[in-house]
């Protein structure tokens, strides 16, 4: 065990000390601030827009099918200027007005037999296709002018108009949709974060297998030694980064994040003490899984542009783990969500996930944990076998075959 | 730095190894019982660093002994020194930190490791380079500190695996006199290399393999007396060619009036050397040669 804690002591260190590290943690961290302070510079751009300059928009009716009640939009505040003309202008003269931004879109109004039609004039929708005004403000405003005309009041029309409430009453155990964005949110966070430390751990014992110091390396101190601290040391970079992160987004959060915006949309009462501790547990159990298995890939090739060949069964198994958390999220009341908690390869992006939303016991989690544990001990044990031929052997095309035979020398 | 003479006794004792049925090393025995330099010669593939690899166990032997003191040696009972034949260091970090990683790995106290980190660079006049990268080091200069890498934790066995390859002269006869040195200190030191010129002249006993089997071993002294001359050496001033065909000396080598003769027996030799001395030819150089390792080494594997 010494000698796994010098080697992690040693990787981390040396990890922390690079310039590509440092780096892309102060880009992944502005990330996070500058990400929290989007809604603040949205608005700042808004404010900005509103005091100076509010897009214009010309309404064209030149039948006055609205009767005069198109001035009415520009006290609705829809952040719209609106010039109301009964002239109908030319496409040149249009295509002039908009070129030389005096106004944003025109819009012409139209009967055609018995139908109202609204044609929307734009320099060019490009791929948003994004429509400045919401039709259905027509469409409300043309029905107050005709029922206005049948002789309604504006307490009737205003009471025809009205929005029916439409609720839903869930009797499962299935949870609201504003936490299941929290939780998806947090499967693809972890899906991230041990993905990329796990493949690090790949990298690392490549870059000392070509470079040749392997030789030295296996030399100096066991190969159980080199994978158990490599895990170690690359874990431990991976968790101060995962912190560094969270505590950012938190403070962020805490400090520039708006978070009346968040009403409706995501339930943060799932976070807690105990919500940090799952999440962290699970963060370093799936790590280590992963860590193990991309130990074994790395030592298997001899040229680091073939890390990503020999990582492609392993991250194909991640991505199965992660879509089968995902998807399976998606409908709770799925019996899929059993099998992503009990999968290891799925364990650990979905039981944090689930257990955010309360739908996961204690029990499951436990089973969860003893599997996941169970799993890297014989992941590690495998890894160790192989590794200890395989990181030795320059050359050698490496199959299934070939690792069950270096499997067997070691295990004699 | 290691003074005190340590008694051992290595035994390499029918070790095999095979890897898919195909036999890279096949029952080779060697002993070591005094402080030396045992040459372990081979082409390449012969199987030397397999040996070299079961010696200190990194890989398992599929049968034979390996003993040291009566004891199976392991990682643990046997402090060795080993510098590959593939060198390697860590690009992007320093010289000291990496000899420092691998001091604490070979279970030295920090400050016994700072003390003899800085004894080899100061020795091997490499101090200059103490807090550099080592990608940004010549390649003769890693190559000193992967030798260090092998010497610093004061080990009783060393194995050096071509130490003097990508060598210039001068920093070739450093390293050779420290050799030397740790020899005079009691050092147990395994070399394999392909220059044979320096196995002749560092090493006492040698083994020689092929195609995983030893073809030759023994004391090189020894070895080399039982062959008999083969080659016979002149430098003169003049042409002896018509005297080498009169002697019917006809496989020989010539550059300007150098000349070295293949000759069967000794007789042969000593034949022309009459015939050159009775009319009268200058002799400058006139050396009866036994065969070179080199010669041996190509008869017994260059087939």
């Amino acid at each position: 065990m010494k000698d796994s804690i010098i080697v992690a002591k040693f990787t981390a260190t040396e990890m922390f000390k690079k310039k590509s590290f440092k780096i892309t943690l102060a880009i992944l961290l502005l990330s996070v601030i500058v990400g929290f302070n989007i809604p603040n510079i949205i608005n700042l751009i808004n404010n900005n827009n509103n005091v100076e300059n509010k897009d214009t928009i010309l309404v064209m009716d030149q039948e006055d099918i609205y009767k005069g009640m198109l001035n009415s939009l520009n006290q609705m505040e829809l952040g719209y200027i609106f010039e109301i003309t009964n002239e109908v202008k030319e496409n040149d003269e249009l295509r002039e007005l908009l070129e030389t931004n005096k106004i944003s879109a025109a819009i012409n109004i139209t009967s055609e037999k018995d139908n109202i039609k609204l044609d929307y004039i734009t320099e060019a929708m490009g791929l948003s296709g994004n429509i400045l005004m919401d039709e259905m403000i027509f469409t409300d405003l043309y029905k107050y002018v005709k029922l206005s005309e049948y002789g309604l009041n504006e307490e009737d029309i205003m009471n025809i108009n009205k929005p029916l409430i439409f609720g839903v009453i869930e009797l499962g155990d299935a949870q609201s949709g504003e936490i299941l964005v929290l939780s998806m949110g947090l499967c693809m966070i972890l899906f991230f974060a041990i993905y990329y430390c796990a493949y690090q751990v790949s990298a690392s014992i490549t870059v000392e297998k070509t470079s040749k110091i392997i030789d030295t390396l296996i030399t100096s101190t066991t190969p159980k030694s080199i994978i158990i601290g490599k895990t170690l040391g690359i874990g431990f970079v991976g968790l101060v980064e995962v912190l560094a992160i969270i505590i950012t987004g938190f403070l962020s959060y805490k400090l520039f994040f708006p978070a009346e915006i968040l009403t409706g949309h995501i339930d943060l009462s799932g976070v807690t003490i105990g919500f940090a501790l799952v999440s962290i547990i699970y963060f370093l159990l799936g790590y280590t899984l992963y860590a193990f298995i991309y130990a074994l890939c790395g030592s298997l090739v001899s040229k680091p542009e073939d890390v990503q060949q020999s990582g492609g069964l392993v991250a194909i198994v991640v991505l199965l783990g992660f879509y089968l958390a995902y998807f399976s999220m998606m409908n709770p009341a799925s019996s899929l969500n059993k099998l992503a908690t009990y999968l290891p390869i799925s364990a650990p992006f979905s039981v944090p996930s689930r257990y955010i939303t309360g739908a996961v016991s204690t029990l499951d989690i436990s089973i969860s944990i003893i599997i996941l544990l169970l799993s890297i001990v014989a992941f590690a044990y495998i890894s160790i076998k192989i590794y200890s031929s395989a990181i030795i052997n320059y050359g050698t095309k490496f199959n299934l075959k070939t690792m069950i035979e270096m499997f067997k020398q070691n295990n004699n | 730095m290691g003074e005190e003479n340590i008694k051992m006794e290595l035994i390499f004792k029918n070790v095999s190894k095979a890897y898919t049925n195909k036999k890279v090393v096949n029952n080779i025995s060697f002993e070591l019982k005094k402080p030396t330099i045992f040459g372990f010669l081979g082409t390449n593939g012969a199987g030397k660093t397999t040996s070299i690899r079961m010696l200190l166990g990194i890989i398992k032997k599929d049968s034979g002994e390996i003993t040291l003191d009566g004891k199976p040696v392991n990682r643990k009972n046997i402090n060795f020194g080993y510098m590959p034949e593939e060198r390697g260091l860590y690009p992007k970090i320093t010289v000291y930190n990496q000899l420092m990683f691998f001091s604490e790995l070979k279970g030295i106290n920090k400050k016994a490791a700072d003390t003899s980190i800085k004894y080899w660079l100061e020795k091997l006049n490499m101090m200059e380079y103490f807090n550099m990268e080592a990608e940004k080091l010549s390649k003769g200069n890693q190559q000193k500190i992967q030798f260090i890498l092998a010497v610093m934790n004061d080990p009783s066995l060393i194995v050096l695996d071509e130490p003097f390859s990508g060598l210039d002269p001068v920093n070739t006869e450093q390293l050779k006199n420290v050799i030397l040195d740790l020899v005079k200190q009691g050092k147990y030191i395994i070399m394999s290399s392909h220059q044979m010129n320096q196995i002749e002249e560092f090493c006492s006993d040698i083994l020689i393999l092929d195609r995983g089997k030893c073809v030759l071993q023994g004391n090189l002294k020894e070895i080399k007396d039982n062959y008999e001359t083969n080659n016979v050496e002149i430098i003169t001033n003049e042409n002896i060619e018509n005297y080498l065909k009169q002697l019917k000396l006809t496989n020989y080598n010539k550059v300007n009036n150098n000349y070295l003769i293949n000759i069967k027996t000794k007789d042969e030799g000593l034949e022309l050397f009459d015939i050159l001395v009775k009319n009268k030819i200058e002799l400058i150089k006139y050396e009866l040669k036994k065969p070179s390792l080199h010669d041996i080494f190509i008869e017994r594997v260059g087939k």
